[in-house]
C-alpha cells in the first residue's frame, strides 16, 4: 500500500500536529514521515517516541479488532521539521562614540536532529486544544504548532542586551562597518547564548551574521565627501573661466593697411618696413569689430554672475545641510574665498570692459550695487539659518536622550512582564502535563529534560544497582578467595605428602633399603613398603603406581 | 556488560595426586593415579605440572581487563583508543614477560600495539592502550586482542599467545532504516495498541565500562604457530612435552624408557656418563661401538660426559651442545652452547673430527600435525 507523505501546513511551522482528520478511516491508511522531519508520538498525552523517517500504519480490521480486546488509547502526532531555517532580527544599540547603530543579524538555525523530541521544550507546554469551543479563546499555555518567529521570539531578548549591546558600546561607529572581527565575535557569542539558553531544547545557532545599516556618523562623512566633489567640480569650473578672461585680455588681432603695392611690402627689408610705417604709407588696426568685442565682453561678464549665483547658491546649500559646525565654519570659509575669487575676476574684467568701453559707469555703479545686495541678501538669510540650525541641533539631542530613556524604561517593564508570564506558563503547563506523567518524566521535565531521557536514565539505574561496580567487586572477592584456598589446599596436601614420603622412606630404611635424603631423622617411622616388579624401584606400600616406571601396583 | 570470567590461572592442570606425587623429584609417575609427571621449566620454583596444551598455569597467569571509563561506542569512520590493563595474578613470584599485543576488528588484519614494557611482576597490573582502526560498517564489531607471553627460567623459555574478545557498537552516521508504527484503533486514531519496528531515536550517550572489565583469556594455538611461538617454524608440525621418545641402536640400560622426557627439569642429559638409574649423572649414555658390537674406547673417550642436552622446548625437540668439543647436526658443526631445533630426518653426528664414527639419527612420527614418537637412533660407522 502506497504512503501519503506528511508534510507540515506552513513552510513557515516549525512543529505542528498532524489533524486528528487524517486518521479518520475505516481501511488502513498508511503514512510516511519523511527523514527531513521527525515525527514525535503521544499515547494518552505521553510523548512514547521520536522517529526520523518513519511510516505509520492507521487503522484496519486487525487492529480494530485489537481495540475491542484492550480498549482505546488517544494516539497524537506531531511533527517537526529537522531542516535548517533562516530567523532575521532586527538589532539596535550605541556606539562608544554614542551613535545610534542599527542593523539586521541574519541567524541560521536547525533543531537538533539527534534531539528532536527536546522541541517540546520550545513550545511552553503541548496542547492539541487549539481554542476554547465555547468562549473560542485560544489557550495561553500549551501550543498546538511551533513556528519560526516563536523561536525567534524565544531567544531575542537574550541577544540585544548581553551581545549587540556589549559589543557594539566597544567600539566608535565608524570603525564596525566592514570589522570581520566584530562579526565573528557576534556569531560566536550569539551560539554561545544559544547554546547556553536551548542548547538542550534542541536548538542549534549554525551560522550568525549582521548587515549594518548605515549610521549617523557614516552619513555625515557620506555628504562631507559629496560637498567636497561638487566644490571640486565649481573650482575647476572657475579655473577655465579665468583662463578664458585672460586670454581675451590679452589676444590681439590687427589688419594690415597699406598704400602701397602688397609685393613690394612682401619683399620689404626690416628697416624698409619700418620707414614704410614712418611714412604712414603703412597702418595697423585693431581688427576686431569694437561691438562683437563688447558683445563678448558681456557675455563673459554674464557666465562670471551666473557662476557665482550658482556658487553662492550651492554653497547655501551645503551650510544648510552641514551638521557639524566645524563642517559650517569650514564651508562657510570656503564661500568667503569663493566671492573673493568671483570678485577679484569680476573687477579684473570690469577693468578690461571699461577700458575698451563696453559698459559705462552707470552701469558698472548699478551692476556693483545689485551684486552687493544680492551677496547682503545671502548672507541674512545664512546667518538666520544658521541660528535656526543650530537651535534644532541641540533640541534634536534633548529629544534623542528623552526617547532613549523612555525606550530603556519600556524594555525593562516588557522583559519582567514576559519574564513573569513564562514563569507562569511554565508552572501551568508542568501541572496540567504532570497529571499523565510518572514520576521520572515529571523530574526530567523539571531538569529541562525529556521524558525518553528519564526513561533512559530510570533504566541506568536499574541496571546500575545489580551490575557494573558491583558485579566486579563480587568477581575480584572471588578471584581472591579462590586463589586463597587453593594455596591452602596444596599447602596441606603437601604437609600431607611430606609425612607421608617421610613414613615411607623411613619404613624402607628400617626394612634394609636406602635412606631418604633430606628425612628428619624423627620421621623415619616404620612405614610399609614394595617394590616395583618392573624397575624394583622401592615404593610406598600405598602406591597404586611405580613412581619411576609408572608401571601399575594395584589391579 | 556481562559479568566478568574467572580467570584462567585458577585452574589446576592435573589432579591433586600428581601435584603431590610431583614434589619428590624422583618421581616420574603419578603414585596415585599413574599419570606421567610432566613438571614446568621452572617447577623449582613454581612446583607446577603441564597441562595437555603444555601450559603451567602457575607460571602463566595474565588477564586482561578494560579500564573503567573505556568508550565502547564508535561512529562509522570513528578511531577507538582503549586503555586496558594487563595483569599477572600468578601465586608464585614469577615474572611474566609480555612480548607483543597485537589487535584485529571483525576478521581484518592484525595491528601489532605499541607496548613500552615487557616484565609483570607478580600481582602487578600495567597499562597499554589499543588502538582500533576506523571501522567502515555499522553495528556490533568483535575486537579480537591477542596478547603474546613467555615464562623464562634460566636460557630456557615457553611462549604462549591468549585471545580475547568484545564488542564495539559502531553507530550509523545516516539515518537509519525506517521503522513503521502501526497505530491500532477503530477510528480516528483512537487504538489501543501501537505497534513500532525498525529503529527510533537513538541515545547519544555513549556505552562506557563503568569499572574494570575483565576479559575472558583463551588460548590461541594457531596464533601462537602463526606468530612462530610455537611448534616447527618451517613445517608447522608441534612435538608436545607429552611425546614418546623412542631408542633405538642403544646398548641394554644405556637409556631411560619409552616415554616423554620425564626428568625433573624436562631435559635429557646424552653423553659418555652412565645413567642415573646406574649412579651415573647422565640419562642415555652415548659411546662408540666397533664394528663387532665391542665398545671403542678410543672414540669414545672423544665423547664428553654430557656431551649435548635435548629437552622440548615451545612444541619444538631442541639440542643444546653442552660438550667442548662441539657436534655436528647434517654437517654443520656447532660450539658449545649452541641451541638447534631438531627436524625430522636430522643426523646428529657427536664427533666433529670423525662424523662418521657415530651418528644419530632423528625420525618424527607425525599424526594431524602433531608427533607423537620421535626416534632417535644410533649407528656406527660399519
Amino acid at each position: 500500500m502506497a504512503s501519503t507523505s506528511l508534510v507540515l501546513t506552513d513552510p513557515n511551522m516549525l512543529a505542528e500536529f498532524v489533524r486528528e482528520s487524517e486518521f479518520k478511516a475505516i481501511f488502513e491508511k498508511r503514512f510516511a514521515a519523511p527523514p527531513d522531519l521527525a515525527a514525535l508520538l503521544f499515547k494518552n498525552g505521553e510523548l512514547i517516541d521520536s522517529f526520523i523517517g518513519a511510516h505509520f500504519s492507521v487503522g484496519g480490521l486487525a487492529t480494530s479488532l485489537q481495540s475491542l480486546v484492550g480498549g482505546s488509547t488517544h494516539i497524537a502526532l506531531m511533527l517537526a521539521d529537522l531542516k535548517p531555517f533562516q530567523v532575521q532580527l532586527p538589532l539596535s544599540a550605541l556606539s562608544r562614540d554614542q551613535v545610534e547603530i542599527t542593523g539586521l543579524a541574519t541567524l541560521e538555525l536547525q533543531l537538533n536532529p539527534e534531539k528532536p523530541s527536546n522541541i517540546l521544550g520550545l513550545m511552553s507546554g503541548v496542547s492539541r486544544q487549539q481554542y476554547d469551543p465555547e468562549t473560542g479563546d485560544v489557550p495561553l499555555t500549551g501550543q498546538k504548532a511551533l513556528s519560526r518567529n516563536n523561536v525567534l521570539d524565544r531567544i531575542a531578548p537574550h541577544f540585544q542586551d548581553c551581545i549587540i549591546e556589549a559589543v557594539i558600546g566597544r567600539m566608535d561607529a565608524t570603525d564596525i562597518r566592514g570589522e570581520t572581527g566584530l562579526q565573528d565575535k557576534i556569531q560566536a557569542d550569539m551560539m554561545q547564548e544559544a547554546e547556553r539558553i536551548c542548547g538542550d531544547l534542541g536548538l542549534m545557532v549554525r551560522a550568525v551574521s549582521v548587515e549594518w545599516a548605515m549610521n549617523a556618523a557614516e552619513r555625515a562623512a557620506f555628504e562631507k565627501a559629496e560637498i567636497d566633489r561638487q566644490q571640486e567640480a565649481l573650482d575647476y569650473q572657475l579655473d577655465l573661466l579665468k583662463r578664458d578672461v585672460a586670454r581675451q585680455s590679452d589676444a590681439a588681432e590687427f589688419q594690415i593697411s597699406a598704400t602701397v603695392d602688397i609685393e613690394k611690402i612682401k619683399t620689404a627689408s626690416t628697416d624698409e618696413l619700418s620707414l614704410m610705417v614712418l611714412n604712414s604709407e603703412v597702418s595697423f588696426l585693431d581688427a576686431r569689430n569694437d561691438a562683437t568685442r563688447r558683445q563678448e565682453m558681456q557675455a563673459l561678464a554674464h557666465e562670471i554672475e551666473v557662476l557665482r549665483t550658482e556658487r553662492a547658491g550651492r554653497m547655501e546649500n551645503s551650510l544648510a545641510e552641514a551638521d557639524h559646525l566645524t563642517d559650517l565654519t569650514k564651508q562657510a570659509g570656503r564661500l568667503r574665498a569663493s566671492e573673493r575669487e568671483i570678485e577679484l575676476l569680476d573687477a579684473k574684467h570690469l577693468a578690461e570692459m571699461k577700458k575698451i568701453g563696453a559698459f559705462s559707469d552707470l552701469e558698472l555703479r548699478e551692476r556693483s550695487e545689485r551684486m552687493e545686495i544680492d551677496l547682503a541678501r545671502i548672507a541674512a538669510e545664512q546667518s538666520a539659518k544658521n541660528l535656526r540650525s543650530l537651535m534644532d541641533i541641540e533640541q534634536g539631542g534633548m529629544d534623542r536622550d528623552a526617547d532613549r530613556d523612555i525606550k530603556v524604561n519600556n524594555a525593562t517593564t516588557a522583559n519582567e512582564i514576559a519574564r513573569q508570564k513564562a514563569e507562569t506558563d511554565s508552572r501551568t503547563a508542568q501541572l496540567q502535563a504532570g497529571a499523565k506523567m510518572t514520576p521520572e518524566q515529571i523530574m526530567a521535565i523539571n531538569a529541562g529534560l525529556s521524558a525518553d531521557v528519564a526513561e533512559v536514565l530510570k533504566e541506568q539505574a536499574r541496571a546500575n544497582a545489580t551490575s557494573g561496580g558491583d558485579s566486579m567487586e563480587i568477581m575480584r572477592g572471588l578471584v581472591k578467595d579462590a586463589a586463597e584456598e587453593r594455596e591452602t589446599s596444596r599447602q596441606h596436601e603437601l604437609n600431607i605428602l611430606k609425612a607421608g614420603m617421610a613414613g615411607a622412606t623411613g619404613v624402607a630404611h628400617g626394612a634394609g633399603g636406602k635412606t631418604g635424603g633430606d628425612i628428619p631423622a624423627d620421621l623415619n617411622g616404620d612405614a610399609a613398603k614394595t617394590e616395583c616388579p618392573k624397575c624394583g624401584r622401592a615404593l610406598a606400600a600405598k602406591a597404586n603406581f611405580c613412581g619411576g616406571c609408572g608401571h601399575k601396583m594395584r589391579t | 556488560m556481562a559479568h566478568s570470567p574467572t580467570p584462567m590461572a585458577l585452574a589446576a592442570t592435573r589432579p591433586p595426586c600428581c601435584y603431590t606425587t610431583a614434589m619428590d623429584m624422583t618421581e616420574s609417575f603419578c603414585t596415585d593415579c599413574g599419570d606421567p609427571l610432566i613438571r614446568c621449566i621452572a617447577f623449582e620454583e613454581c612446583g607446577g605440572l603441564l597441562g595437555d596444551d603444555g601450559l603451567c598455569t602457575v607460571c602463566i597467569a595474565p588477564t586482561i581487563q578494560i579500564a573503567a571509563v573505556a568508550t565502547l561506542d564508535a561512529k562509522i569512520g570513528e578511531k577507538i583508543a582503549l586503555p586496558i590493563l594487563i595483569e599477572n595474578i600468578s601465586s608464585v613470584g614469577r615474572p611474566l614477560f609480555v612480548t607483543s599485543l597485537w589487535s584485529r576488528e571483525a576478521k581484518g588484519e592484525w595491528h601489532k600495539q605499541d607496548l613500552p614494557w615487557d616484565q609483570l611482576k607478580i600481582g602487578k597490573a600495567r597499562p597499554a592502550t589499543l588502538l582500533a582502526n576506523a571501522l567502515k560498517d555499522a553495528g556490533v564489531h568483535p575486537i579480537e586482542i591477542l596478547i603474546t607471553v613467555s615464562s623464562r627460567w634460566r636460557w630456557r623459555e615457553e611462549c604462549f599467545a591468549f585471545s580475547t574478545n568484545f564488542t564495539l557498537n559502531v553507530a550509523d552516521d545516516k539515518q537509519e532504516a525506517s521503522p513503521t508504527v502501526n497505530i491500532g484503533g477503530t477510528s480516528a486514531g483512537h487504538g489501543n495498541t501501537v505497534y513500532i519496528a525498525g529503529n527510533k531515536e537513538k541515545s547519544s550517550q555513549k556505552n562506557v565500562s563503568e569499572a574494570d572489565y575483565l576479559l575472558a583469556l583463551n588460548r590461541a594455538e594457531i596464533d601462537e604457530r602463526r606468530l612462530g611461538l610455537r611448534g616447527h617454524s618451517e613445517t608447522g608440525f608441534s612435538i608436545p612435552r607429552q611425546t614418546q621418545i623412542h631408542w633405538r641402536g642403544f646398548m641394554e640400560n644405556q637409556t631411560p624408557n619409552i616415554g616423554p622426557i620425564l626428568t625433573p627439569d624436562g631435559i635429557l642429559a646424552i653423553g659418555r656418563s652412565k645413567p642415573l638409574s646406574q649412579n651415573g649423572l647422565g640419562d642415555v649414555r652415548l659411546l662408540a661401538t666397533k664394528a663387532n658390537g665391542e665398545i671403542d674406547p678410543d672414540i669414545s673417550r672423544m665423547i664428553s660426559r654430557r656431551h649435548f642436552e635435548l629437552y622440548i622446548e615451545c612444541d619444538r625437540l631442541m639440542l643444546r651442545v653442552t660438550s667442548n668439543n662441539g657436534l655436528r647436526i647434517n654437517g654443520e658443526a656447532y660450539g658449545a652452547g649452541k641451541t638447534v631445533c631438531l627436524n625430522d630426518k636430522d643426523e646428529i653426528s657427536p664427533l666433529i673430527a670423525s662424523p662418521e664414527a657415530l651418528r644419530l639419527s632423528v625420525h618424527f612420527q607425525i599424526e594431524h600435525g602433531r608427533v607423537n614418537q620421535v626416534t632417535m637412533t644410533r649407528s656406527t660407522a660399519p
